[in-house]
């Protein structure tokens, strides 16, 4: 009745004596004596309304008696409300799955508490009401689901273990995997007999509780797979889930979003991060740039809440090397995201010797001007304080005997018709010294020359000029190699037009050369080789330095394109390597650099070898142990790329703390399935216990039955007051007595 | 032997009061052969009647009235007034006179100022039980039509009927130019209506029974005792008719000694 079951039924019986009322009422009525009175009419001309009036009153009465009868009868019986799983029998076992969220944003502190504690308390009150013979399965929720305790135990003392033993993650969180597991666990119990029961199996009710209980900071982040894959809404499942959420809407939060390595050479170095601050908190706050464990830049900001806000520190690495850095902001409520670990990888500054094939007096005819124009560019480019990143020279090719290559670490030869006799054997002591070569073809190339075995440290031989002269019919560049640092900066070249290139014979392509770019006519556009021993880089681009064949050097990706390509032969950049937690990390290098075994160290670890595949000229090794942010060390050639370590960091999204709206959830879910524990006050335990034990209305029944008990008897006074000697003065008797001195009543 | 009144009637007596012109018909006997010597005219000599007072005193012996709370009904008590009342009267030297009336006029005794006449009344009184329906304003008529000369009418009744009727039958009375006085007797419990359990009313004129809870009932009961009384009081007003309404409960020697007072007082 009314979802209420009484735990002493056979006092309903006493709901009988709610009779008792009416019969007295019934029984009244013949007992009335007669009373000869002079003349009715005045009774005859009230009578009707009062007689109305006082079977109304009567009937309320008699209602009034037989409800504290009934109220009275129906406490005795002591009533419990079960609110829900009232299939269940009271004595049911309970098959409790603990989903326990360890996701970062949990390491935020209410009131000197993190989430994460509170939550942990939560749950090991939880396990305090558990009974023996009941049983609990534990997961973590994060990003993935991990099985704390994969399997119901009855085993309450090791759950408790497991619990205390339970970290928080780095990670973010997603709702989705918890649930469906903790569903699937929930399905496994319900199938479990219960051997502690006696029921016969022909009875209906459930022979076990379950209860799957989430235990969140119901961050909107997380919830969003579980509301978009619509899961909840069809999900067959006869647990109850208990949402408990620790989480506060607008948390305050400040936090570094990203961090990107900007200026060049050697000299100098700026970090410009992306600094959010959400909820109501400090407008500002001081971001410290600490290289390799000493703060060398400090800067104070104010952040605009809500959007990010670019924050930029300057400082000088000094020579060229691998530097640990660490971005990081004033402690707040959720430290976790006020660090950014990342390295600076700064090259050596490069010397370049540029050699023109087919000079001019006048300057914007000679094959190098643009190249020349591009490697030391005037102005912003060129390096505030410092002197620019590239050091070339240019000289044509007749004087290309009288330099000295050793001073260089890379050669260009732009539309060179021959070498010199000693030439070519300058250029492969060169390379096996380390240096790099990059060859500009152009009108002037010979394919006879080029394939000859002066030039064999080509990665590939030449054909013929492929296009039109006329520029009626052009091409653009095409395909890209993915991955390769010489495209990790993503440049817009759909401006640059060709008309004509070389034709390169794919079949002669050397061994440990790859092509890294094509044109849209399918022939290759830039080539990469190895030197003699595997020796020195060699880049091959088919098309012209100057604008003869195309307008590529007219265009505004020509500069960082030229400086990419410097930067890669010479390894004279300054990088920034930053990396996502659970993010793959990527060691490149032509496979002559891999000599030896790729090693990482995570922060506080110990070194991981990286197994390192080689194919089609390349060596490439991934890492996908970034389980911990913080500063990885890396061990492998230099020409690796990341070679010299790098920073794995939070996925940050979800320090935007956002809290889902439960409605919304439970919108999402079948109507009962879930509930929500929230607020200040939330104690998840005592909302077990009730749903459990049920809540007891009988103290509520009896003070109702004492309420109508009162209002019955001021009712009934007020009702018989009318009749009470003094109760009624008729004003007639007080003018008489004016009318009439001496004649009392 | 004369009454204490001064009777408005011109006639035979001691007292002269004035000459008349004669006319034919008159007793010869009157003619004031003195003037008829000095002014050959005919005149018939009038003297200052010295009779004495006729009080009427008029008792409801209906049903109604047979009803009482305490030892006394009202017709008992209006019994004891009347007694006092024509007593009173007759020790004066004035005549009182006496009529039952219920339904219709019960017993009739024309006024006369001796004690036997007295006794004969008190006897009747005492021998009559109220026990027929009322019908006060057809007997107050009757009596009007009834007494010719002019007199005090003492109405004695509860007055349980046509309030309409019986302020016509009083008016009745008054334009025959008599001297009305309306002595309204209610029991105790009519006017305070103590009753307080559920129990059925019988009417003691006409039988019809009700089935009431007096307590729900007693407001509006007062309310229309009240309005009943007032209406009478107002009428009797606006005739010129003195009117009082007595409770059983007040002793009828006090009653009547307090009015007496007052009736004396207004002379």
């Amino acid at each position: 009745m009314f979802g209420l079951t009484p735990l002493a039924p056979w006092f309903l019986w006493g709901l009988a004596a709610v009779s008792v009322p009416v019969v007295i009422h019934m029984l009244q009525s013949p007992t009335a004596k007669i009373i000869d009175f002079p003349c009715i009419r005045f009774l005859k001309a009230c009578q009707k309304k009062a007689v109305r009036r006082t079977r109304l009153k009567n009937i309320i009465l008699m209602l009034m008696r037989m409800a504290i009868i009934a109220l009275i009868a129906f406490g005795m019986a002591k009533p419990q409300r079960f609110e829900e799983q009232t299939d269940v029998l009271p004595d049911a076992p309970v098959s409790m799955v603990v989903v326990l969220d360890n996701s970062y944003s949990m390491g935020y502190v209410d009131k000197g508490r993190s989430r994460f504690e509170q939550a942990l308390e939560a749950a090991l009150g939880l396990l305090g009401t558990l009974k023996p013979g009941d049983e609990v399965a534990l997961l973590l929720m994060n990003e993935q689901c991990e099985p704390l305790l994969p399997d119901f135990t009855a085993d309450h003392e090791r759950a408790r273990a497991a619990l205390r033993g339970a970290k928080l993650s780095d990670l973010g969180t997603n709702a989705d995997p918890a649930l469906r597991e903790a569903i699937r666990l929930a399905a496994k119990a319900a199938s479990i007999p219960d051997s502690r029961s006696q029921i016969p199996d022909a009875d209906k009710k459930e022979r076990r509780r379950l209860e799957i209980h989430i235990l969140t900071d119901l961050q909107a982040l997380a919830w969003e797979p579980v509301l978009k894959s619509g899961y909840l809404k069809n999900v067959d499942t006869k647990a109850t889930i208990y949402v408990t959420s620790f989480g506060r809407k607008g948390s305050a939060n400040c936090f570094v979003e990203s961090v990107a390595v900007a200026g060049a050479g050697p000299e100098q170095c700026s970090v410009t991060a992306q600094v959010w601050a959400v909820g109501a908190g400090a407008p500002g706050g001081v971001a410290t740039l600490s290289v390799n464990d000493k703060p060398v830049a400090q800067e104070t900001f104010a952040v605009r809440p809500g959007a990010p806000t670019p924050v930029t520190l300057t400082t000088r690495l000094g020579a060229a090397g691998s530097f640990r850095c660490v971005l990081s902001l004033q402690d707040d409520a959720l430290t976790a995201d006020d660090k950014h670990f990342f390295t600076v990888k700064v090259g050596e500054r490069s010397k370049v010797l540029v050699v023109d094939g087919d000079p001019s007096a006048i300057g914007p005819l000679a094959e190098t001007f643009y190249l020349g124009n591009a490697l030391n560019p005037g102005g912003a480019a060129a390096g505030v304080d410092g002197p620019p990143p590239v050091d070339a020279r240019v000289v044509s090719i007749a004087e290309l005997p009288s330099v000295k290559l050793d001073d260089y670490r890379i050669v260009l030869l732009c539309n060179v018709a021959s070498l010199g006799s000693d030439d070519p054997v300058r250029l492969d002591a060169f390379l096996r010294g380390g240096g790099s070569l990059w060859v500009f073809l152009g009108g002037k190339a010979n394919a006879q020359e080029y394939n000859s075995p002066q030039w064999s440290f080509l990665p590939t031989t030449l054909t013929q000029p492929v296009g039109d002269a006329t520029k009626k019919q052009t091409f653009e560049f095409g395909e890209t190699r993915e991955g390769h640092p010489l495209f990790k900066t993503k440049l817009d070249l759909r401006a640059a037009r060709f008309w004509l290139c070389w034709g390169t014979d794919r079949a002669s392509l050397k061994p440990g050369a790859a092509v890294l770019q094509s044109f849209t006519n399918g022939q290759p556009a830039l080539v990469e080789g190895q030197g003699p021993g595997g020796k020195g880089k060699v880049l091959l681009f088919t098309s012209a330095a100057d604008s003869d064949w195309g307008n590529f050097p007219l265009r505004r990706a020509y500069l960082p394109w030229v400086h990419n390509a410097i930067y890669y032969l010479s390894g004279a950049d300054v990088r920034g390597s930053s990396f996502k937690l659970k993010e793959e990390v990527k060691f490149q290098a032509l496979a002559t650099h891999y000599k030896e075994r790729i090693t990482v160290t995570p922060p506080g670890g110990t070194a991981i070898g990286v197994p390192v595949a080689v194919k089609e000229g390349y060596a490439e090794g991934v890492f996908k142990n970034t389980d911990v942010p913080g500063l990885y060390q890396v061990k492998a050639d230099p020409a690796f790329t990341h070679s010299g370590g790098f920073g794995a960091n939070l996925n940050v999204q979800e320090s935007i703390i956002t809290m889902e709206d439960p409605e919304k959830i439970a919108a999402a879910a079948p109507s009962g399935l879930l509930k929500f524990v929230e607020g200040p006050k939330r104690d998840v335990v005592e909302e077990v216990k009730k749903s459990r034990e049920g809540q007891d209305y009988w103290p509520l029944i009896f003070k109702l039955a004492l309420l109508v008990f009162v209002v019955e008897s001021l009712f009934g006074n007020l009702v018989s007051r009318a009749g009470k000697p003094g109760g009624l003065k008729l004003p007639l008797f007080e003018v008489l007595r004016r009318r009439n001195p001496g004649v009392s009543q | 032997m004369t009454g204490s009144h001064r009777s408005p009637y011109k006639g035979l007596s001691t007292e002269f009061a004035d000459h008349r012109q004669y006319v034919k018909g008159d007793d010869l006997k009157r003619l004031d052969w003195r003037v008829y010597a000095r002014t050959e005219r005919y005149y018939i000599k009038r003297y200052e009647e010295s009779t004495n007072l006729k009080a009427y005193v008029l008792v409801d012996s209906s049903a109604s009235m047979a009803y009482r709370s305490n030892g006394v009904t009202k017709y008992d008590y209006a019994c004891h007034l009347a007694a006092g009342l024509a007593y009173v009267v007759i020790k004066q030297a004035d005549c009182a006179g006496m009529v039952l009336f219920g339904e219709e006029i019960e017993d009739y005794f024309p006024p006369r100022s001796s004690l036997s006449h007295l006794r004969a009344m008190l006897d009747a009184l005492a021998r009559y039980k109220p026990q027929k329906k009322t019908n006060t304003a057809a007997a107050l008529h009757g009596m009007a039509e009834l007494i010719k000369r002019r007199g005090l009418i003492i109405v004695i009744s509860d007055l349980m009927d046509d309030p309409e009727q019986v302020v016509r039958g009083l008016a009745h009375f008054r334009q025959k130019r008599h001297d009305v006085v309306v002595l309204h007797v209610l029991d105790d419990h009519e006017l305070n209506f103590p009753f307080e359990k559920v129990a059925t009313f019988r009417d003691m004129e006409s039988g019809e029974k009700i089935r009431i809870a007096p307590k729900d009932l007693k407001e509006d009961y007062g309310k229309e005792l009240e309005a009943f009384i007032a209406h009478y009081k107002r009428a009797c007003y606006e005739n010129n008719i003195d009117y009082v309404t007595i409770n059983t409960k007040t002793p009828h020697a006090s009653f009547l000694s307090a009015y007496l007072t007052r009736r004396e007082k207004v002379r």
